[in-house]
Formats: structure tokens, sequence, C-alpha cells
């Protein structure tokens, strides 16, 4: 019997998220960004922090980004995972300070590295019809 | 000079301290009473002299192991009060003080009483400590549980990797800090830590979230503390040394969840930090010691280069250099702070700074404390405090 409280937890769209969720299941990485200050905000919000306009739309990023930083989690509890494993914030290559955080699919918690750069991918997550924006060591 | 109404105003005349264990063996209510008894007798009070009342939570049913203005006014006998709130800025233990400091200070009530209290979970839940994700992740939630990051810890873990690779701070600075902070603990019967601790074992200590290990991380415990604040006018008649309330800030940061704001460094409001001193009307240089609440190790290089003490980047080698020890240039966290007292949220922090001031911190005493900082919290609900004698 799958015990729910320790199964990984699956993401729900908002009104605000809903063309970055649906942009991931796509392939693309969808963030909002405002039609009238072309300021960049994730995660996604309904009015723009910046002007405070509802003119925030989704649009498709490069997907480019470098590890701002990042732990390696190794208690055990959090459910999905089995600790060791490594979570990284994502600084986007669109705008400084413009973080989305996700895990580097191909990338052991030993070789995780502040400043490395990585590339988006996406995850299906099973069980559901969610995909995950994910991320990969960008190829030198 | 300003005239802010609040300087100087209202003054800490009680304190109590319940000790912190690991398992009281006592009913909420019991341990948070033998503080409030004991701060009450401190100062030389009844509980009918008591007519405002501030916690850290207000919520009206009951709490289980949280006091709020309505189970101490029913414990306290009372058959109602002038004022009640909680804590100013959202911090915990200080922030009660402080909004009880400024309802004294405008004359919404004349004697405040503020407590905190901690239990440790009594039963393992199937998630970990602080766990935050539901098995829906949505708002913030939704772009951090699926990848497993959801407790407190992770955070924390973050934030420090990046200061450790780009503001010049190391785990061995961390760990002076650890280990001065467990030397403190032995001199304090208070502390549930007992035993000393080198930096060897600070070093060699499990990962909870690399690269924070398990000696970076506060200790869960049964305590709780209360605080008695008066008048300034009224306060000489007290039984104990009254300790001046100078001045509380409080500062709200631009996000909630420690994850997607900017620049990691200035996690702390170092707008607070420029304001504080200016309002206190104290140099940092003239302060005799400062009470970091230390939840994480990395709280108090955060702090103190938040509040100016140190430029960015140099709170590593000003920590690395003993400054915080006991003899050192400014001893921190006297008491062994969360990590080695215990996870009171500040609230030891409270009464160690009072303690200090009246000259009654025995084998830990910094000698000649006249002025002293207090700090409770992190981005995004802080407190700062100056108090003196
Ligand atoms: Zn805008």
């Amino acid at each position: 019997m799958t015990r729910p409280e320790l199964c990984r937890p699956v993401p729900v769209a908002d009104d605000a998220s809903a063309a970055y969720w649906a942009g991931a299941r796509e392939h693309r990485l969808v963030i909002m960004r405002c039609g009238d200050c072309a300021f960049y905000v994730h995660p996604p919000r309904a009015v723009c922090p910046r002007c405070q306009q509802e003119t925030l739309v989704g649009e498709e990023v490069s997907g480019r980004g470098t590890i701002y930083s990042y732990h390696v989690m190794h208690l055990p509890g959090v459910p999905g995972f089995t600790p060791p494993y490594a979570v990284a914030v994502v600084e986007l290559a669109e705008q400084p300070g413009l973080f989305a955080v996700g895990n580097v699919l191909d990338c052991p918690p030993e070789e995780m590295a502040t400043g490395m750069a990585v590339r988006v991918t996406f995850e299906e997550l099973a069980g559901s019809d969610m995909t995950l924006p994910q991320w990969s060591r960008e190829q030198a | 000079m300003t005239d802010y109404t609040m300087r100087d105003k209202s003054a800490i005349v009680g304190v109590g301290h319940t000790g912190c264990t690991k398992d009281a063996g006592a009913a909420p209510e019991a341990v948070w009473m033998r503080a409030v008894r004991e701060a009450l007798d401190d100062a030389g009070l009844r509980p009918a002299d008591i007519d405002g009342i501030s916690t850290p939570f207000t919520d009206t049913w009951p709490m289980g192991a949280v006091p709020t203005p309505f189970t101490l006014t029913e414990s306290l006998g009372l058959p109602g009060l002038r004022w009640h709130a909680g804590p100013l800025g959202g911090a915990y233990s200080l922030g009660s003080v402080a909004s009880a400091a400024l309802a004294v200070s405008t004359g919404q009530c004349d004697t405040a009483l503020a407590v905190h209290c901690m239990m440790r979970p009594k039963k393992k839940g199937p998630t970990a400590y602080n766990y935050r994700g539901a098995q829906a992740a949505s708002g913030v939630y939704a772009h951090l549980a699926p990848y497993g990051y959801s407790v407190f810890v992770q955070m924390m873990a973050t934030v420090t990797r990046r200061l450790l690779d780009t503001n010049g701070l190391t785990r061995e600075q961390l760990g002076r800090l650890v280990v001065d902070q467990r030397s403190n603990a032995l001199r304090n019967p208070l502390a549930v830590m007992k035993d000393p601790l080198t930096l060897e074992q600070y070093l060699d200590a499990r990962w909870l979230a690399e690269p924070l290990a398990l000696y970076d991380a506060d200790m869960p415990v049964d305590a709780a503390i209360a605080v008695v604040i008066t008048r300034s006018d009224r306060a000489r008649d007290c039984r104990s040394r009254p300790v001046t309330i100078r001045h509380v800030s409080t500062f709200l940061g631009p996000r909630p969840d420690w994850v997607f704001q900017a620049d990691y460094a200035e996690l702390f409001p170092a707008d607070l930090g420029r304001d504080f001193w200016r309002r206190a009307e104290i140099d940092p240089a003239d302060l005799s010691f400062a009470e970091i609440q230390d939840g994480f190790s990395v709280y108090v290089p955060l702090w103190l280069e938040a509040l100016g003490i140190v430029k960015r980047g140099e709170a590593g080698g000003y920590i690395g250099d003993g400054n915080l020890a006991l003899g050192g240039s400014l001893p921190t966290n006297t008491h062994g702070g969360n990590l080695s007292e215990g996870r009171l949220q500040g609230g030891g922090a409270v009464v160690e700074a009072v303690r200090q001031l009246r000259g009654q911190a025995g084998e830990r005493q910094v000698d000649g404390a006249t002025t002293g900082l207090v700090t409770v919290g992190g981005s995004p609900t802080v407190c700062a405090a100056l108090l003196h004698v």
C-alpha cells in the first residue's frame, strides 16, 4: 500500500502559474514576463512587483543558467526522495537574481558546484500529468 | 536629537527561565507558568499587577504547547486585560518583549508580561522536522517540494553554501563560533548541552543538509521564558535592578521563502542595520555584548554583516579571529545560544542579556557590561533591541 504522505509532491497549477506548467508539458521553459516593464518574475504571480500592472504573460526563455547555490540533503523524511540528493538554485541567463529551483539530473551530488553552467531539461512526474522543468550540465 | 517616543520609557524588571531540558516531564502550561512565577518573583510583583500580555501566537483556541494571552489570563486568574498582542515583527520571543515595550511606552498598559514556550514534538511523524510541503505542493511550494526541497534546514544550507563559495566564509570559522558558544553553555546551568565540543568534532559531524552539519542546527528542548516589562518611572520600585529598553526595530524582508530573494549575502536586512543604530543613538563599538538568535550557525555572520558590525564579506574572518568568544571584542551568545543552550527562538537570548546587564551571569559574566544587543529571527521577520543599564 502506498502511504500518500510518503509520495513525491505533485505541483498544483494555479491561475498565475498555468502558463508555466503548460509550457513545461510542451518541454518549453516559460517564465512570466511583464508586458509593460519587461521584468521577468519567478515563481509566477498575478501582478508585476516592479510596476504593479496585471500584464505578466508567459514567455519562453533560453533555458540556460548557472548554479547560484545548492545543498546536498542528507536527512530522510522528505517524501519521495532518498538521501543524499542535491537541490540547486539556478540563476537564469535572462536576468540577474531570477532563480528557479531544480535537480541537476546528470550530476552526482559530489560534483555539484556554484557557478556551474546548466541547461533546462524536463522530467515527466510519474503518476500525474505534470512535467517538471529540471536541469542538466551544459556540455562544454 | 529626534524624540523617539519609546526611547528609554520602558524597562525589563523581571525575567524567568525554566532551563532547557530534553523532557520537562510536565504539561506545557506547567512549564511556562514556572517561568512566569519566577519572572513575577524577580520583579516583586503579583499577577494582579499585570495589565498586558504578549506572546508569539495569539489564536483564541487552545494551541497545546503554546501560551497565548488568553491561556495566560486564565492561568494568572485575571478578570481580563487592558492590552494584548502578538510579537512585533513576527519575531517570536524578542518580538513579544518589543510589543510589550511599545505598549508600555505609549500608555496602552503599565506592566506587561511576555512569554515564550517551546516543547519538543513527543511523537515522531512520517516526515522530517519542519517539513513544509504538502503532498500537493501549491503556491511557492509548487516550485520547491517536487524537487525534494521543503525542510527549513535546506534553505539555510543553500544560503550557507552561497556564503562559503562567494562571501569569504569557511566551515572552520562557523566551527569556531559553534565551539565558542558551547564553551559558554558549559558556564550556563540553564543550558541543555553539558559536554565540551572540539573543532574536530564539529567538522566530523554528520551532515544534515550539506554544508550544514549536526552542530550547525539548534537543539530542540522543553523550556519557557517570561519577561516583565514596566514603565521606567515605576521600574525602580521593583525588586531587581531594571534593564532599560532603549529601542526596538523590526524589519520585513521582501520574500517569505528564503529561496527566491536575489542576493543571499543580504538575506538579512541591511536596511534594518543602517536604521537601528541611528534610532538607538548607539554606535556598534559601544556594545558590551551581543545575543544573536542562532537557529542555525549561519545566522550569526548574516546578522553581523546586516547590522554593519562588520563589512560585507568580513564576518567569517571576524568570527575566526575569536572576537565573539568570552574575552573577545564582542562576546556573543554568552549563554550558548540556541545551538548549545537550547531552541528557545531567542528567548534565552533575552533573559541572558538582562542577566549580563545586571551582573548576574556568573562564570560567563562580561566585565562591566552596560549595553547589550539582542536580535531574533531572520529575513523575512526580524526584531532587534538595544538594552542598557
Ligand atoms: Zn512590470
